[in-house]
C-alpha cells in the first residue's frame, strides 16, 4: 500500500498549479521510459526463477486455462459495465 | 508502443534465461520498485493535471464501486469454467482465478491451502494475466475499451499496470482502475480462504 505514496505526490504536484506542454511531454517521456524498464525488469525476473522454469513444464496448460477464463471473462464483463454504467470509456 | 513493450519483456525474460544468475535477482526487486514508484509518480502528475478527469469520476463513485464487483464475479466464472474444461478440480481453478491478477499473493496463499501445484497455477496465471495486460493494454483499449482494460488488470490495476492502462486508454480510466484495484486486492485473499474453507 505505500506505492500510494508516489501515486499521491505526483497527484498533489499535478493538481498544484497549471503546468505547460513541456513539463507535462517531460513526464509522459519519464513515464515511458520508466515502463519499459520495468517491464526488462520484469521479464528478467520471471526469466530468471527456477520456479517459473519447472513449473511452466508441469502446469502449464492449467495456467493457461485459467488465465484466459478469468481474464477474458473479466475483459467482457468490465467492457459491458463500464459501456452501460460509467463514463470512462476514451 | 505495444512494440517496444512486447521487446522489453521478451529481451528481459531471456536475458533472465540465459544471462542472470538466480543469485542477482536481488538488486532487481529493488530497481523493480524504483522503475514502479517513478512510473506511479508520474501516472499521478498526469492525474493531478487533468482535473476534468477527476470531477467526471467522482460524480460517477457509486458506479466505479461496483466495478470490481463484476469483475471478481466474471474472473471466478471465468477461472471455473476453464478449470472444468481443463479438468481441474473447480475450487482449485476458482482459487487460482480468485488471484485477480496478483501472481505473488495468489501463488503463496494458494500453495499454502491448496498444495504446491495448485500454488504454481495460481502463480503462472495470475502472472500471464498481469503479463498480457502489459503488453497488449493498446489492443485491448481500443478492441475493449478503458473497462475491458481495467477488468483484465484485475487487481493490478491500482498499481504495476496502471500506468500501462492510463497511456492506453486515457487518464478518464485512471480513477476507475485505482477504484477497481484496490478492492480486488482486499477481495483476493478473503476470497481465496473463503473458498480454501470450503474445501
Amino acid at each position: 500500500m505505500w506505492l500510494l505514496l508516489p501515486l499521491a505526490l505526483g497527484l498533489v504536484v499535478g493538481s498544484a498549479r497549471r503546468w505547460d506542454a513541456p513539463a507535462l511531454k517531460l513526464s509522459r517521456a519519464a513515464g515511458v521510459v520508466s515502463l519499459l524498464v520495468l517491464l526488462f525488469l520484469m521479464g528478467v525476473r520471471t526469466g530468471a526463477d527456477l520456479e517459473v522454469r519447472v513449473g511452466l513444464a508441469r502446469v502449464g496448460v492449467r495456467a493457461v486455462a485459467v488465465a484466459l477464463g478469468a481474464t477474458s471473462a473479466s475483459i467482457v464483463a468490465g467492457a459491458w459495465y463500464a459501456r452501460c454504467w460509467l463514463e470512462v470509456e476514451s | 508502443m505495444t512494440l517496444l513493450v512486447v521487446i522489453s519483456v521478451t529481451a528481459g525474460m531471456l536475458a533472465g534465461r540465459y544471462l542472470v544468475d538466480p543469485a542477482w535477482l536481488a538488486p532487481v526487486e529493488g530497481w523493480i520498485t524504483m522503475a514502479l514508484v517513478l512510473l506511479l509518480a508520474t501516472v499521478g502528475f498526469e492525474l493531478g493535471s487533468d482535473r476534468r478527469a477527476f470531477i467526471k469520476a467522482w460524480q460517477n463513485r457509486k458506479r466505479l464501486l461496483t466495478l470490481p464487483w463484476v469483475v471478481a464475479a466474471a474472473s471466478l466464472a471465468g477461472a471455473g469454467a476453464a478449470g472444468f474444461l481443463a479438468r481441474f478440480s473447480l475450487l482449485e481453478a476458482l482459487a487460482a482465478g480468485a488471484g485477480f491478477g496478483w501472481y505473488s499473493l495468489s501463488g503463496v496463499l494458494v500453495g499454502r491451502e491448496f498444495g504446491a501445484e495448485a500454488g504454481a497455477v495460481a502463480f503462472l496465471a495470475n502472472l500471464m494475466r498481469e503479463l498480457s495486460v502489459l503488453m497488449l493494454a493498446p489492443y485491448l483499449a481500443r478492441r475493449a475499451g478503458g473497462g475491458g482494460l481495467v477488468g483484465a488488470a484485475g487487481a493490478t490495476a491500482m498499481d504495476s499496470t496502471l500506468p500501462s492502462i492510463v497511456k492506453a486508454a486515457g487518464g478518464q480510466v485512471a480513477v476507475a482502475a485505482f477504484v477497481s484495484g484496490a478492492a480486488l486486492s482486499v477481495l483476493a485473499p478473503i476470497t481465496i480462504w473463503l473458498l480454501a474453507a470450503m474445501r
